[in-house]
């Protein structure tokens, strides 16, 4: 008989982030680590989010009981963000990083929501660093990982650590932009809009920037967190977020 | 939010564009709209309000002021007339001296409650409201009420402003109180709850009689009823924070304490009180209606503030270049008094638009307006210097190249167990309490798991690896971990344990280093990931070629009814190819077959002298929609040896 090993499988996560490490890595940028369990500080806090805002509404979060005499609360982070903070905390600009893993959120799970979830960050401080260049970056990161040519918008919005705040679109990867489709045929992807919603970005807010000793009047640039999940289950066409991370290996083996 | 169609095409002469130019104004430029709906012979746009934009923008004229900017439209100040009724008898006493109900407003903290606004209205009558009226509120969700509570809806859903009206002969005097409560008062709602105060929650009070609780909610003792002669109006602003805390800690969200709690201007409350005593009067008035002064206790009064930004500042942060008449016209578009100092282009910040304090937040109007459809996407940003090397990230890649070449399958699993070190204060369930401190459990689970599928993934023995964090008190590290599971009734296979110690050995020959297993299972093994790490060398270049998921690789659902397996073996002349049998054989048994795999090939000689090769196959049948009942499965299997067998020398096993 055939001795020949048969292949196991990867994650279709780990396949994205080396994939998107790849891009970024030849761009300049660096990876970087943190931990999932954070301390309030660094989650809102040093991310201009403060107690008894509104702002915290915005994510629903899992806090660690605190024991006797704990003075800082401590949680399982909600966004990756937190990590930029630590990075730039002791060390000079120019900054250049990004950050992958797991963040949680304490929210009711179905086919699309699940408590725990992938998010990739991006730091960008320089002398000069713009709108623009924040744009250029994702177009570049987007066209090579998609392998072919996406358009990038954004929208306003609003996250408490940058200002101006935006969401990003991307031209929809399936359709071309909607451009492939026939009359009367919809996307599975875009549902016909030619958009999909990728990433909320923005220029790191000067608060946040002199909360770790960065002087924002020599120092500018962007920073953008994008919601992995997503765009994995959207490119694939995977019908349910939980199959990602409850070890089956239905999903797993066919990656 | 919603918003009216119809109600926000009030504040402009002439039609508004087509609801659908609406949503893509608003969406492309301002606040996401996030759906629309006919109501009637209206539309309802629902407004995505974010925080900054909450101050100024959870009421109509708020969003009408967006469409004006973008829509470079002028406005009107209301969306429609707010007077004095002549068919009324008003008896309006402004002149000082003449008050009814010598009307006096006491605050206990100005940091509290930052301004407060009472007035009297005699003789009125509850009546319900008009059908303009019943419309608008109707059109947005708001149940109509009777005349007073609708126009007090009205003027919040108009301007911003929560208003409240409180039956005077009920108050109790004439002092209207704004200050902390007692531990152990109540208030009972107008909706029957009893809530227990203490000194945290700020109340409208007289005589220590709780009235209301400040910015939430009314309470019994003052509340309108159908004989209500006398009215008392309130307009009037609180700490943002302290409203938030208070409704956080009765239970009790409103209209009014989520517009308090994003934060409101002061400056508002003068206005709203105008527009709601005309309002009222216009349609709760008797012969005998007399109209009372404002009674405006206004501790601290806002400071104007000036903003101010150069062109080239706007470039440093946009990146492209606008010109100094295109922000100039910009601000004019949003009504900002506007000059020009050297370079600074200094607006007066208007008082509502508290989002607006600095530098950034005025480039973000100038962007958003000017469009950032302008930027330009295409810059040339590669420098050509490559980032830094993630250890880690590294070891991660080669651990799991090696794994994959031994038929190893990743997986991701829960964060969350029943037990660990780490305890989470609002746990969803009770098996999902603890932060998990080790690897090992969970993977038993899911070994346990994929047994039940391995025809269905292929794996005839399981085999799983991770990498992944555990937490420990006061240390979170990542573990990693490799799992074997034979399913009970495969027979023939290396035995689990063998497998665990044979790729332990690989690995370590590959990382040259020993592997120090910290647990005790013998099928699982679990190691420190990190300490792992920090004993290898530093890598130069990310070098290690992991496996790439193909382009244009679907996800095949997966069905939710059971599979059933089905060998199938045939004789076939020497020379057939694998591909030949197999395709009869899919041709046979699609659309039900989820998997399919070779398991066996040899050639023999024949009696008869000729050489023949057996392919033997494994089906695996499902369908996504039903059980498959046994007729479905034989005749199937039946279908397809028949085929098999009227080929030329074939003969079915």
């Amino acid at each position: 008989m055939n001795e020949k090993q048969e292949k196991g499988h990867i994650h279709p996560m780990t396949q994205f982030i080396n994939r998107a490490n790849a891009i970024f890595y030849e761009m300049g940028f660096t990876l970087v680590d943190g931990p999932e369990l954070e301390t309030e500080h660094y989650n809102f806090d040093a991310l201009n989010v403060p107690k008894d805002h509104p702002a915290r509404d915005m994510q629903d979060t899992f806090w660690i009981k605190q024991k006797e005499g704990e003075i800082e609360r401590k949680l399982m982070r909600t966004q990756t963000s937190a990590v930029q903070i630590r990075y730039m905390q002791g060390r000079q600009p120019p900054f250049k990083m990004i950050c992958f893993g797991k963040v949680f959120r304490n929210e009711a799970t179905d086919a699309t929501h699940e408590m725990v979830f992938h998010q990739l960050e991006g730091l960008m401080i320089d002398k000069d660093v713009t709108m623009e260049d924040l744009k250029s970056t994702l177009n570049i990161f987007f066209d090579k990982f998609f392998e072919r040519n996406i358009d990038v918008r954004f929208r306003p919005s609003f996250f408490p650590f940058v200002e101006p705040g935006m969401e990003v679109d991307i031209s929809c990867f399936k359709c071309n932009g909607g451009k492939d489709l026939k009359a009367g045929e919809s996307c599975s992807v875009c549902k016909g809009t030619g958009w999909v919603e990728v990433a909320g970005a923005g220029m790191v807010h000067p608060k946040v920037l002199s909360g770790v000793d960065v002087d924002p009047k020599k120092w500018r640039g962007f920073a953008f967190g994008m919601g992995v999940d997503r765009i994995i289950m959207l490119k694939y066409g995977i019908d349910d977020i939980r199959l990602l991370y409850s070890g089956d290996l239905r999903l797993v083996n066919q990656f | 939010m919603k918003v009216s169609y119809k109600w926000l095409n009030e504040y402009f002469d002439g039609k508004l564009p087509p609801v659908e130019k609406l949503e893509e104004v608003l969406t492309m430029n301002s606040s996401e709209v996030e759906g629309i709906e006919k109501v009637d012979r209206d539309y309802v746009l629902d407004v995505k309000i974010l925080p900054n934009m909450a101050h100024s923008c959870l009421c109509h004229r708020g969003i009408a002021r967006e469409f004006s900017v973008l829509l470079n439209l002028p406005m009107k100040k209301h969306s429609r007339d707010f007077s004095f009724p002549a068919s009324c008898q008003i008896n309006n006493s402004t002149e000082p001296g003449i008050s009814i109900l010598n009307l006096e407003i006491k605050i206990e903290n100005p940091d509290d409650c930052r301004r407060y606004i009472g007035r009297v209205i005699t003789g009125i009558e509850i009546r319900s409201s008009p059908e303009w009226l019943k419309k608008h509120l109707e059109a947005v969700g708001q149940r109509s009420i009777n005349n007073l509570v609708d126009a007090t809806n009205f003027v919040m859903l108009e301007l911003g402003q929560p208003m409240h009206v409180f039956d005077a002969d009920k108050i109790g005097g004439s002092l209207i109180e704004i200050k902390k409560a007692k531990i152990g008062d109540s208030l009972r709602t107008l909706d029957g709850k009893e809530i227990v105060l203490d000194d945290s929650i700020l109340i409208i009070s007289n005589n220590s009689k709780a009235l209301a609780i400040a910015g939430i909610k009314g309470g019994t003792l003052a509340e309108i009823s159908a004989d209500t002669r006398n009215i008392v109006l309130e307009s009037a602003n609180f700490d943002p924070v302290l409203i938030r805390k208070t409704a956080q800690k009765i239970k009790i969200q409103t209209d009014a304490s989520k517009r308090y709690e994003n934060d409101l201007t002061p400056e508002l409350a003068h206005e709203a009180m105008d527009i709601l005593t005309k309002l009222i009067t216009e349609i709760a008035c008797t012969k005998d209606t007399k109209v009372g002064k404002m009674i405006d206790n206004y501790p601290r009064s806002v400071i104007k503030n000036e903003l101010g930004v150069s062109a080239s500042e706007v470039e440093k942060v946009l990146g492209l270049k606008i010109s100094e008449d295109e922000i100039i016209k910009i601000f004019n578009q949003f009504g900002f008094i506007n000059k020009k100092e050297g370079e600074q282009l200094i607006i007066e910040v208007p008082a509502e638009r508290l989002d607006l304090r600095i530098k950034e937040d005025l480039i973000e109007e100038i962007g958003r307006v000017y469009g950032y459809d302008k930027l330009d996407g295409s810059k040339n940003i590669i420098t050509g210097t490559k980032g830094k090397i993630n250890k880690q990230f590294y070891y991660a890649n080669k651990i799991k190249n090696i794994l994959y070449d031994r038929g190893f399958s990743e997986i991701y699993g829960y964060a969350f167990a029943e037990k660990g070190d780490i305890e989470l204060a609002n746990s969803v369930a009770p098996e999902k309490k603890f932060l998990r401190n080790n690897l090992t459990d969970n993977s038993k689970e899911y070994l346990e798991f994929n047994a039940r599928y391995a025809d269905l993934i292929e794996m005839p023995q399981i085999k799983i690896f991770e990498i992944g964090k555990v937490f420990l008190k006061d240390d979170e590290h990542n573990n990693f971990i490799i799992g074997v599971k034979t399913p009970t009734s495969v027979k023939g296979l290396k035995k689990d344990q063998e497998v665990i110690k044979e790729i332990i050995v690989e690995l370590e020959k590959e990382l040259n280093i020993k592997l120090v297993k910290i647990n005790k299972d013998e099928t699982v093994a679990e190691f420190n990931f990190d300490e792992m790490v920090a004993k290898l060398p530093e890598p130069k270049e990310y070098d290690i070629e992991m496996p790439a998921v193909d382009k244009d690789m679907r996800f095949k659902k997966i069905s939710v009814y059971p599979f059933t397996v089905r060998d199938v073996a045939v004789f076939v002349p020497e020379n057939i190819k694998q591909e030949e049998v197999w395709n009869l054989i899919k041709n046979e048994a699609e659309p039900l077959l989820m998997k399919d795999r070779l398991f066996d090939v040899f050639t023999k000689k024949m009696p008869d002298g000729s050489a023949k090769t057996s392919y033997a196959f494994r089906l695996v049948l499902q369908s996504y929609d039903h059980t498959l009942s046994e007729e479905e499965i034989s005749g199937v299997m039946s279908r397809i040896t028949t085929k098999l067998n009227a080929q030329k020398d074939w003969q079915v096993r």
